[in-house]
């Protein structure tokens, strides 16, 4: 038999390590997926209180806000005791995890627009329990309003007392809705959406309590308003939460 | 392949050697020609045409040829005698005698005439199954569901090897799967019809429903119907609720005028007087003579609770209790206060919170929930909870961060130590125990089977309060892979706690349970908080025997499991418990229970209802017996819808198979029919040449008459 040359040495030997290396990996797979069987069912939510941030279709400025939910998640947690996500959750009506979020945000500047799939998900978003709170950065009320009715036919906006519980507990606004930031002029407005008794949807409209929310570096808004701001939207979380 | 079943194959020289060895000899017969041709050998080619002969046949031969072809032929019977065995058997047709026993007996009589070695049991419903003898099914009841009696023989090929020529079937001959007589192809079917002929009249309640649970003095609503089959028209039935054995509520139905088959709907109405599980039966009072009296009534239980209950639910504001307040506010029968705490105080029910510092004051209410605020409870509040638990108060404790399940002072020798909190970033599932498959806490559906695939679907969990069971404690689910002490961390389960009980739920999250898209997944949040109600509501304290059936109600047939929980003292050394098992109208049955493996204290028994209508268990041991368990057994409606035999569908399935069709009377005929027509069948014949001699004594005539040929042309 003829001798093997080095070169053949070297290929049968980097042939025997790959060998080895992928049997080690299959074994190594094998094992892992032996001990976390439900890994790949868990949320990245886990235990987390996090209310994620809506996107939707139609062209409005969704992203807006990007700092307010994890600063209002941490806010709850000193306030609720709640163990807070730090960063921001996103979230389309058409994802797969959109029921991991009792209650959602969404704020912009622009048009807004529902596929058909997406209004009937939000339906049954309302009707399970879930709850959605706008925040009108001056500019998507009137196409949000249009895109509601689809999901709640029949219905329209109510404008809130000032009387209601949302703008009693934890904190009371006796004159409702705090103002925040100025554009069009006109008093702050809070509207909302029933399914039978419950309150499914809420609007601050004419204030942008979402930016009052913000990182103070964003707006420069003086921290009584931020205050303010904050105050209202866990009103807004508690009365989701309380009701 | 050749026509007529003829087959040629090849097991000895292989081709590639036939062919060339083939070949050689041909060219050798040639040469052969050639020499007798210059040898001037008269006539040359009859040498050369015998040794060609016999060389192609030697090589042939030694390829190794194997022929198959088909004969006919007479055989012996070989009968499949099948049983209907679903329950419209149990109709007696005004007899004293039930159709199954008679269809035995006739079984019996055909197979002694048939010669037992010829002949094979089965009994027939939904499925077949063998019997080694027709004795064997005298110890059975006719409880199947369904009267599949079309596809009877394709199931009997699929339980048997056995080419039978002709299936026997006894049957009252309504076929329920709507199938047509089918033709088998194979062997006879000859049918014995039992029971009266079509069209038969009948009236059976369908479709029961009533709540589950109602309230002394409140009433409620039972809805049903009743199902006409072949009504004259215009007959009225009256339709009684019964609650227990008295009668509560009548209404009467009428049927169309026009006759046929109807459904009939109906309301009673009842308010309850008393309270504890109680068996209301629905019953249709015989206006005509029913053939079928077995679906004429039909029984459900309601949980009659005996006053308005007061719970008080503390938690912190959080996901969880958005969804457990709001499930807990909408209790009708309960009357729930709310306190909200957290870090910045108190955000609802501030008037409670003198209430929640108080054992006495919290003795007011039935039940206490106790969610995620122990951190913001006061030490006081903590430890009145503690107190109302010792001193016979009901508690459910949820887990997870900031749980009760942790908390210091009197917490800290609670069954639910060492309660710190414990996270898994990965999620896992609560994996129900068998004692909580087996038990009602956890029957988040009616079937056995949908209850797991439910408890599987469910969301997962990532955080718990870890907790050591306690002697006696009943722990219902369990941490699929994580230890506390000696054995898998409990995430539901219950136990004492002095005179009073506590059941945890040791992890966080069950709102994702509620939360969930779908209707039917949602719902199954709904029916474990409500099975926990019921059972911390329960007013008695845990009895030494407890006992527990796997469904309330159950189809005839269907088995029934039942569990029983027996203190270590209510058993004497090697003892185990017995279940005592009673039908309507039927003396009790002691069947013994078995061990639960793993489960100590637990034990286990099945039971296969023979008889419809309101069973009752009870477990035994000599330290005690448990409570007994009712559970109301049905008779499938689609067997006694109709009790007629369907003559015309017997006849056309027998016909269509080369069988004969015979009343019952005439069933001592059936081994003669079989006997006569004797079948006969095609078998395949296989036969190797190579071991034939005569074929090699026909190469050796061949050679030899070559030779002769030879000899005589003075070539040797």
């Amino acid at each position: 038999m003829r001798p093997k040359s080095p070169k053949a040495k070297a290929v049968s030997k980097y042939f025997c390590g790959f060998i080895l290396a992928a049997a080690l990996a299959v074994a190594l797979a094998a094992a892992a997926l032996r001990a976390a069987p439900t890994a790949v069912k868990a949320s990245d939510t886990g235990d987390k209180f996090y209310i994620a941030q809506l996107r939707y279709g139609g062209g409005g400025d969704w992203y807006d806000n990007r700092t307010s939910m994890p600063r209002l998640q941490e806010r709850l947690a000193r306030e609720f005791g709640v163990f807070p996500g730090a960063e921001r959750k996103v979230v389309r009506l058409a994802d797969d995890d959109l029921f991991s979020y009792p209650v959602i945000f969404m704020s912009g500047h622009g048009n807004v627009s529902f596929a058909p799939e997406e209004v009937a998900r939000l339906r049954a978003y309302f009707e399970r329990g879930g709850f959605l709170w706008a925040s009108d950065d001056y500019g998507m009320a009137s196409s949000l309003r249009r895109e509601l009715k689809k999901v709640l036919p029949g219905q329209d906006y109510v404008e809130l007392p000032f009387s209601h519980p949302i703008y009693q507990a934890p904190y009371r606004f006796s004159s409702g809705l705090p103002k925040i930031h100025e554009h069009d002029g006109g008093p702050p407005r809070g509207y909302a959406l029933f399914l039978g008794d419950r309150m499914v949807f809420f609007a601050d409209i004419n204030t942008d309590i979402g930016d009052g929310l913000e990182a103070p570096s964003i707006h420069n808004d003086p921290p009584e308003v931020q205050e303010q701001a904050f105050r209202m939207a866990v009103n807004i979380v508690y009365f989701a939460l309380s009701q | 392949m050749l026509p007529g079943g003829f087959e040629i194959s090849f097991q000895g020289m292989p081709l590639w050697i036939a062919g060339p060895a083939a070949a050689l000899c041909a060219f050798a017969v040639w040469r052969y020609y050639r020499s007798l041709k210059a040898a001037e050998f008269q006539p040359a080619w009859l040498p050369a045409a015998l040794r060609g002969a016999a060389l192609a046949l030697a090589v042939f031969l030694s390829a190794g040829p194997v022929v198959k072809f088909d004969v006919e032929r007479e055989v012996s019977p070989r009968a499949a005698i099948v049983v209907d065995s679903s329950q419209s058997m149990m109709s007696k047709d005004g007899g004293a005698e039930e159709r199954w026993a008679r269809a035995l007996g006739a079984a019996e009589e055909i197979a002694r005439a048939l010669g037992g070695k010829t002949t094979s049991f089965f009994i027939a419903s939904d499925a077949v199954r063998p019997l080694a003898s027709a004795e064997d099914a005298r110890a059975l009841r006719p409880v199947g569901p369904e009267s599949f009696i079309a596809a009877a023989p394709d199931e009997i090929a699929k339980v048997s090897d056995i080419p039978f020529t002709d299936i026997i079937i006894l049957t009252d001959g309504r076929d329920t799967s709507g199938a047509r007589p089918p033709a088998l192809g194979g062997p006879r079917a000859h049918i014995v019809g039992f029971g009266a002929p079509f069209p038969s009249f009948n009236a059976g309640v369908s479709e029961l429903s009533m709540p589950e649970y109602g309230f002394e003095g409140e009433e409620f609503e039972a809805r049903g119907f009743v199902h006409v089959t072949n009504s004259s028209g215009g007959e009225t039935f009256d339709v009684e609720l019964h609650d227990g054995g008295a009668r509560a509520a009548a209404a009467t139905v009428k049927a169309p005028s026009g006759g046929g088959d109807a459904r009939l709907p109906f309301t009673l109405s009842h308010k309850p007087s008393e309270s504890g599980l109680r068996a209301m039966t629905v019953k249709i009072m015989a206006a005509a003579p029913d053939p079928a009296p077995e679906d004429d009534s039909r029984s459900a239980f309601v949980d009659v609770a005996s006053a308005r209950r007061r719970l008080l639910y503390i938690d912190a504001p959080r996901w969880e209790s958005k969804f457990l307040g709001a499930f807990l506010s909408g209790l009708e029968e309960t009357e729930a206060d709310v306190l909200l705490i957290g870090p910045a105080g108190t955000f609802k029910g501030a008037e409670l919170r003198r209430t929640a510092a108080s054992a006495r004051a919290l003795s007011e209410y039935n039940l206490v929930v106790a969610g995620a605020a122990a951190p913001w409870m006061k030490p006081a509040e903590r430890d009145a909870l503690a107190e109302y638990a010792e001193r016979g108060g009901r508690l459910i404790v949820l887990g997870g961060r900031n749980s009760l399940a942790g908390a210091g002072g009197r917490w800290k020798s609670s069954p639910l130590a060492p309660g710190s909190s414990a996270g898994d970033a990965a999620g896992f599932e609560a994996t129900p125990t068998p004692t909580g498959l087996s038990g009602p806490l956890l029957r988040l559906a009616e079937s056995e089977a949908d209850n797991r695939l439910i408890w599987k679907t469910l969301p997962f969990a990532q955080t718990f309060s870890r907790a050591e069971p306690p002697q006696g404690a009943s722990v219902h689910a369990e941490h699929p892979w994580l230890n506390c002490g000696a054995r898998r961390c409990p995430m539901i389960m219950d136990a004492r706690w002095g005179r009073g009980r506590v059941l945890l739920f040791a992890f966080d999250g069950l709102w994702r349970w509620k939360f969930r898209e779908r209707e039917k997944e949602s719902a199954a949040y709904d029916r474990l908080m409500s099975n926990a109600l019921t059972m911390m509501l329960e007013t008695e304290n845990p009895a030494p025997v407890r006992l527990f059936m796997s469904a309330r109600e159950a189809t005839l047939g269907a088995m029934l499991s039942a569990t029983a929980h027996v203190e270590p003292d209510a058993l004497a050394e090697g003892e185990t418990p017995v279940l005592s098992a009673t039908a309507p109208g039927e003396p009790a049955v002691e069947i013994p229970m078995k061990p639960l493996e793993g489960h100590a204290g637990a034990f286990s028994a099945e039971f296969v209802p023979g008889r419809a209508g309101v069973h009752y268990f009870t477990a035994l041991a000599s330290g005690g017996a448990s409570e007994p368990r009712p559970a109301a057994v049905h008779a499938s409606p689609s067997e006694f819808r109709n009790p007629g035999a369907d003559e015309a569908f017997m006849k056309r399935m027998a016909e269509l198979n080369g069988g004969t069709y015979f009343a019952e009377a005439d069933a001592g005929n059936v081994a003669a029919a079989v006997k006569k027509g004797a079948a006969r069948e095609r078998a395949s014949v296989k036969k190797s040449l190579w071991s034939m001699p005569a074929l090699f004594a026909l190469v050796a005539a061949l050679l030899t008459a070559e030779w002769v040929a030879r000899r005589r042309g003075g070539l040797v």
